[in-house]
């Protein structure tokens, strides 16, 4: 059994702290892909983060051992929270380098966000996000589900252990609520 | 905030589902009271609350990133002793320079410096220790690898030999090399690939860009490159690999074999080349890869791995079909074909070779690279190839295989379940060639069973997962089911083709009874019926006279000898002569021409008198296998047999005692005597070593005297010539001939198409007949000129004969024809006479009526004949049509309504009498829409579309027009009226729009929108539910209450014709000209059943006896029968055959009678007369037969009587709806030169003047080598008056 199986079976029989051990390896193995996959991608290929999870929950869960407990949910959370400090990571290097700050050789340094979320400050979202999480953390917890990892409203349901509909009330709630926070000349106050 | 009052997010969610802004300010003021602050914040969610794109897409996704990388090595560096002059090319691995060595020798090379990333020791490392072996590699179409180190930076490189080149792909393309040429260069491939795994080099990376080919003077020369890398590099598909050099592995999955490309690392061998040749060879043959680079670069990396390793390759046939329409002709173009042809050329035997190559069990594919460029130039030469499709057992265990993963082991247990019994009665039939294989798989699959039962017992614990996989599997092995029956199908058709009616009947019986549908009943029918094709060989004999010809075929398990006229096509009054046959494989005659030896399928011999049909004396069993040979003696008194079971035997003719025997052992197929009486040959095959030879044995003893052979010849015929002084034999490739004393070869082969069966000499051996699949060839002798070729297409020529006086050559085709080749006059109309059937060709319609009792069918020459279709003798034949005939259909009373080309419709009584005719209704002069015209089932009424957009209902009685007339927005294409006589459907439009119209509520009922544009044929299954069109090249069924598309199927080729089997669940679908299958669909799934070869045009079908009609090219119609009819006396075909009454059909007379007169056949001219006379009297006022009357009256010195004719012809009217005939102008310029030879012998020279003037002025258009040579005829009496 690998270590990441271990630690989700854990999990599954109720081990709180094993959640915490997760999240480290977790977060490395998705660093190594993403490192390695944009340091040799080809060009004009585009890189997803749900393919990223994916690739990291085939390679690192025992997916025959784990297949009968709930192991998909509690990866793909502490995938989310992974991929959530990687991209915000680089988010706030890219602000620094603009500022001067040193090179980075090779990592994501040269990632670009593109799509629907181009103009998106990710370290101001990742602090809404933060405060979301301690108003309704389950609402942050689902949009970490949709938008770092980009599971559709089914899986971050399962993910989580909620309906569908609760998922996406929590969804729609946290979007707008998000909104408000990140737009300032918007009607949305501090509250 | 207290824990009764509502969250934000609950208030939230209830208002943002308000439809207005309204809505949402009410509930809030329900919902919030006066806490403004939760108020103005559920407001602004509500606001921001867009619907759009907002986190929704993940921010991960990372757009092209370019990373610099350290700088790459310059042009004009010098890394070791190379100085780098250009960048010449850049692939996964690294970039390829130009390079000049500068010591030892000063010589241009190509350097290949690896990309960084890979480790460089282990790189070098390897390539040191594979060096020895790369250098002892020399091969004209290997660029061998002359070096290998490190550069400055580190990293690793290689020094090629330079080549220049572009790869084997784009070559082949840009110069639109033919399949063969392809091929050519491809063995070249496998010869270099061969050369360097004899050297213990394995390629690992072969693809179109290691594939280079150069000019050498102007020569193309294919060189490999890259030996000895991929190893060195290491290159696997590793998952490590996957990840990290993801990018730089592109390019490459595609040509990696499944060894290759499973991780657990299976040793890379020679085979795993074999397999990338094989990748190689389907791109250069339908320039695309099996896997296509799209579905690999989408694949996860299992994903990949699985398409590798499991996905089987589409055959490269259907890859065509299934790529897009421009794809297809581009590639076609790059080919220099049609994509016809190409698909044509890619099929069958090259095919099976692709695929063989392909296999992902490495045993499975060709042993080594000679062994695959063997197997090719046996497919070049027209020779058997190695590869075969596979069997059925390894497919079903194939089957089961890939589709137990996904539904867990239920699904292979209630596979096994079903089938085991198929299986097990498949393994025992099939065990006779596939023996050994299917029952490792039999016993395989039970231990799977086993293993599996123990599985379901657990899995019986999770109930709902059980139940599903159940499901699942039901719906498997319903599929598997369909699979095994269509197989079965296919196979029996293959093994009736083969003759081999046994087996064919044990795979029919094996056919699972719930998928049974009319083909079943079809060949259940062909194979059991006392009808049906001619069984056993039909050697054709001239019984001392030319124009006879001798015929013994078997019908019902009765022999019959049949004679025919060969000069009139008739045949003699057939004779029965022997009982109980099963099966004719041999004939011979006698030297007094009264006798005849036969053999048959079960070794028994007979001879038989065939002037007073008689059985002379029978031996049964004379062999224990089928006779392939027989031979008289030159002086009668001996018979020579020779059989499969792989005896020789000598009889006597008086007695039938033996006088020789001898075993050879091994399989014989023809024999003959040699005409001086010393030997008697025969072709043997031995099958598991594959050598073939001619032996000669001595006539008394039968010791050997010589044995002949060549290699990769197999040889099926043997023949002496008349003097004996020479011998022919037909083998795989020709045929070739020796000289009977000195036995040497006399010269080279005599080339052929195909696989020779027969040869023959004429009398003097002046003429060598060859004949075999597709063509009948004839040589002269002794200098080896190829006089006449006939091409037979797919047919092939089993057993001809020369006349004795060598006027012509008569052959049988497999099927039931036989044709008579006249060797001496050349005109093209009086050749290839078909025998059996003369019938006109061009019998564009066709119907059953009567229960399908009767059938009536009419065509080009404007004639109907019905028939009965129980005895298939003619009933009737109806004259009167003007033009060729479209349409025919009988009504609810039995009335027959035809229509012609020119608009006609006439209506016929059952006793064939004329009832009632409309002119010019429908002028179409596309053969194409030819149906417009629909009876209703129920009533005696008959539905006619019209080019003017309307569709008229007329009263079959009296053919007056009742309601309804409908007014349609276009040209009817297509018109039917449904089985329940509620429907009437048509297309009227381009765009393919099916209208439908209530007939019980007399309004238009809506439409169903097919998207296929023109339909050529609208068809209505016979509950009426559903209704299945044609366009081009689509066949679309539809549900009409809902007017869904329930399926359909694209085809390569034109559509003309399909109808409903009786009881809906088959539909058949007849192509146009170039694609000569009949095709039967399962309209449950559309799924394509069986391939019937029949070069047709037209389909009926009669849904009371089941029976299809196909309309052939060549002018049969054949019947495809489902149902034994009650009859006393058999006939030998299952075609129609136009009896002597058509052959008299009006335009039939005007044809032959106009023949005589424009050939100036002076000796035919009162037959002339005759002929044209007969034309008029049975249909009177046809302008074309009056004219030919008037020419005739003229020839036969009737004057007055011409000229009078002739003049009235110039008052009547024309019908020119004449489909590739002589037209009116021709026939009219000659009216007026033979006019003005008439007046000009009467005196009158000034209209005779007129008259020439006019020819002249008609003719200034014409090129009808007629006309000219009666204006030549006519100028030489007349001379043009100036005109006044």
């Amino acid at each position: 059994m690998t270590n990441v199986t271990q630690i989700l079976s854990q999990i599954e029989s109720g081990d709180p702290s094993a959640a915490d051990q997760l999240l480290p390896l977790v977060y490395e193995e998705l660093r190594k892909l993403a490192t390695a996959r944009i340091a040799h991608e080809r060009p004009g290929q585009t890189l997803q983060a749900t393919a990223l999870v994916h690739e990291a929950y085939v390679r690192l869960v025992n997916v025959s051992e784990a297949r009968h407990w709930n192991s998909r949910g509690h990866f793909f959370a502490a995938a989310a929270e992974a991929m959530r400090r990687i991209l915000v990571e680089q988010a706030r290097r890219k602000k620094s380098q603009k500022r001067g700050g040193g090179l980075n050789r090779v990592g994501l340094s040269d990632a670009d966000l593109a799509g629907g979320s181009r103009d998106l400050d990710l370290t101001a979202l990742d602090d809404a996000i933060g405060r979301l999480e301690q108003q309704d953390p389950r609402a942050a917890e689902v949009v970490k589900l949709r938008f770092f990892v980009g599971l559709t409203i089914k899986e971050t349901a399962d993910a989580i252990g909620i309906s569908p509909a609760t998922a996406d009330n929590d969804w729609a709630y946290a979007r707008s609520w998000l909104r408000v926070q990140l737009n300032p000349d918007g009607e949305g106050k501090e509250f | 905030m207290s824990t009764d009052q509502l969250s934000d997010k609950e208030i939230f969610n209830v208002a943002r589902q308000l439809d207005s802004s309204q809505a949402v300010e009410e509930y809030l003021d329900q919902v919030c009271g006066d806490d403004t602050g939760q108020r103005d914040r559920i407001l602004s969610l509500v606001d921001a609350d867009k619907g759009d794109s907002f986190l929704e897409k993940p921010p991960a996704r990372v757009a092209e990133t370019v990373v610099t990388r350290d700088s790459f090595e310059q042009e004009g560096e010098t890394i070791d002793n190379y100085v780098l002059l250009q960048k010449i090319g850049e692939g996964g691995f690294g970039v390829v320079y130009m390079a000049e060595q500068t010591s030892p020798v000063r010589r241009k090379v190509a350097l290949k410096i690896i990309k960084p990333g890979m480790d460089s020791k282990e790189i070098i490392a390897r390539f040191e220790a594979e060096r020895q072996a790369l250098a002892m590699m020399s091969h004209p179409n290997i660029a061998s690898v002359l070096d290998g180190g490190c550069t400055p930076t580190g990293r690793p490189y290689f020094v090629m030999e330079l080549v220049r080149g572009v790869s084997i792909t784009d070559f082949c393309d840009k110069k639109q090399l033919s399949s063969t040429e392809r091929l050519c260069l491809f063995m070249d491939v496998c010869s270099a690939i061969q050369h360097a795994h004899q050297k213990g080099i394995i390629h690992r990376d072969l693809k179109p860009s290691n594939v280079m080919v150069t000019l050498h003077d102007g020569q193309p020369v294919v060189k490999v490159i890259d030996f000895g890398v991929a190893k060195a590099i290491n290159q696997q598909l590793t998952e490590k690999m996957y990840f990290t050099r993801y990018g730089q592995m592109v390019g490459t999955p595609q040509y990696m074999s499944p060894e290759q490309a499973e991780m657990s690392g299976l040793g890379i061998d020679t085979l795993s080349d074999v397999y990338s040749l094989g990748v190689l060879l389907y791109e250069l043959l339908v320039g695309m890869t099996p896997l296509s680079e799209e579905s690999l670069r989408e694949a996860g990396y299992k994903e990949l791995q699985r398409l590798i390793c499991e996905e089987e390759a589409t055959r490269p046939s259907q890859r065509l079909s299934t790529s897009g329409h421009q794809q297809l002709i581009d590639i076609a173009a790059h080919r220099g074909v049609t994509p016809d042809k190409l698909a044509d050329e890619v099929s069958g035997d090259l095919e099976w070779i692709v695929m063989k190559t392909l296999e992902k069990e490495r045993d499975r594919r060709y042993p080594t690279p000679l062994e695959l460029s063997r197997d090719l130039q046996r497919f070049l030469d027209n020779q058997p190839v190695d590869a075969r499709p596979p069997t059925l057992s390894y497919r079903i265990s194939k089957y089961v295989r890939r589709h137990r993963g996904p539904v867990a082991a239920t699904t292979a247990i209630a596979l096994i379940l079903i089938c085991t019994s198929i299986f097990s009665s498949y393994m025992w039939q099939l065990a006779d060639r596939r023996g050994k294989e299917a029952m490792t798989n039999y016993v395989k699959l039970q231990d799977q069973q086993k293993r599996t039962e123990n599985t379901l017992i657990k899995l019986q614990e999770q109930e709902g997962m059980t139940r599903a996989a159940l499901a699942k599997s039901e719906t498997l092995a319903g599929e598997l089911t369909k699979q095994l029956y269509r197989f079965s199908i296919q196979e029996t058709s293959k093994l009736i083709a083969n003759y081999s009616r046994k087996a064919a009947q044990r795979v029919l019986a094996q056919c699972p009874e719930a998928a049974r549908g009319w083909e079943y009943d079809h060949f259940e029918h062909a194979l059991h019926s006392t009808r049906g094709t001619i069984t056993g060989a039909q050697v054709p004999m001239f019984p001392g006279r030319s124009d006879r010809l001798v015929l013994i075929s078997n019908e019902g398990g009765t022999g019959k000898v049949t004679t025919w006229n060969t000069d009139t096509g008739e045949r003699l009054d057939p004779s029965l002569l022997l009982t109980s046959l099963d099966g004719l494989s041999m004939s011979a005659m006698h030297p007094d021409h009264q006798r005849v030896a036969t053999g048959t399928f079960s070794g028994s011999l007979f001879l038989a008198n065939v002037s007073e049909p008689s059985v002379v004396w029978k031996i049964d069993k004379a062999h224990s296998d089928r006779i392939d040979g027989l031979g008289f003696s030159p002086d009668g008194s001996t018979v020579v047999s020779t059989a499969w079971d792989g005896w020789i035997k000598l009889w006597d003719v008086e007695t039938s005692n033996l006088l020789a025997k001898r075993d050879v052992g091994v399989h014989l197929r023809c024999a003959d005597f040699d005409p001086k009486g010393r030997f008697v040959a025969t072709a043997t095959n031995d099958w598991p070593e594959k050598i073939s030879k001619v032996q000669i044995f001595d006539a008394g003893t039968l010791g050997t005297v010589k044995e002949l052979s060549l290699p990769g010849e197999e040889f099926r015929a043997v023949c002496f010539s008349p003097d004996g002084e020479w011998m022919a034999a037909g083998g795989s490739s020709g045929a070739l001939i020796w000289n009977t004393s000195t036995w040497e070869l006399q010269q080279n082969t005599l080339k052929t198409p195909g696989r020779v069966q027969c040869v023959r000499f004429n009398s003097d051996a002046g003429m060598l007949a060859v004949s075999g699949k597709g063509f009948v060839q004839f040589w002269s002798l002794p200098d080896e000129k190829l006089v006449e070729q006939i091409e037979l297409s797919s047919q092939t020529a089993h057993w001809g004969s020369f006349s004795p006086d060598d006027h012509v050559f008569a052959y049988y085709l497999r099927g039931n024809d036989l044709r008579v080749h006249d060797l001496k006059i050349k005109d093209s109309r009086d050749r290839n006479q078909i025998v059996t059937l003369n019938g006109p060709r061009n019998a564009y319609s066709g119907a059953f009526g009567n229960d399908g009792q009767w059938f009536a069918a009419g065509g080009a020459n404007r004639s109907i004949m019905v028939w009965d279709t129980v005895t298939l003798e003619p009933i009737q034949v109806l004259h009167g049509h003007r033009s060729e005939i479209l349409e025919l259909e009988w009504d609810v009373a039995g009335r027959l309504i035809s229509r012609d080309v020119g608009g006609t419709v006439q209506a016929w009584d059952s006793d064939g009498k004329p009832i009632w005719n409309r002119s010019n209704e429908v002028v179409l002069d596309d053969l194409a829409s030819s149906n417009t015209m629909a009876v209703d089932p129920k009533q005696e009424r008959l539905f006619l579309g019209t080019d003017e957009g309307k569709i008229l209902t007329l009263d079959t009685k009296t053919g007056l027009e009742q309601s309804p007339a409908i007014t349609c927005s276009g040209a009817i294409t297509a018109l039917e009226c449904s089985p329940d006589g509620r429907w009437l459907a048509w297309c009227d439009n381009k765009k393919g729009t099916i209208r439908l119209w209530r007939l019980d509520e007399n309004q238009q009922a809506g439409e169903i929108s097919t998207q296929a544009g023109y339909l050529r044929k609208i068809v209505f299954s016979p509950d009426s539910k559903r209704i299945s069109v044609i366009s081009a090249h689509k066949v679309i069924e539809f549900d009409i209450a809902s007017s869904r598309r329930l399926w359909d199927t694209e085809s390569n080729v034109q559509l003309w014709d399909c109808a409903y089997s009786a009881t809906g669940l088959r539909l058949f679908v007849c192509p146009g000209g170039k694609d000569k299958f009949l095709k039967v669909y399962d309209t449950s799934d559309g799924s394509l059943i069986l391939k019937i070869q029949k070069d047709g045009f037209k389909i009926t079908f009669d849904p009371v006896q089941e029976t299809l009609a196909c309309h052939c090219f060549d002018g049969r119609i054949q019947f495809l029968e489902t149902r034994i009819p009650d009859r006393t006396e058999g006939t030998s075909v299952t075609a129609l055959a136009f009896d002597e009454r058509m052959k008299l059909a009006p335009y039939d007379q005007y044809q032959q009678s106009r023949n005589i007169l424009f050939d100036n056949r002076a000796d035919q001219y009162p037959r002339a007369l005759e002929l044209a006379t007969g034309a008029t009297a049975t249909i009177a006022d046809c302008a074309e037969y009056e004219l030919i009357r008037g020419i005739a009256l003229y020839r036969q010195g009737e004057i007055e009587p011409a000229i009078e004719r002739l003049n009235i012809v110039d008052t009547m009217e024309w019908n020119v709806m004449n489909v590739g005939e002589v037209q009116q102008e021709t026939l009219e310029a000659y009216s007026h030169a033979i006019r003005a030879m008439a007046y000009h012998q009467q005196g009158s020279e000034e209209l005779a003047s007129e008259h020439l003037i006019q020819a002249k002025r008609l003719a200034r258009t014409i090129s009808h080598s007629a006309v000219q040579s009666v204006l030549d005829e006519a100028g030489s009496h007349v001379s043009p008056l100036p005109t006044r």
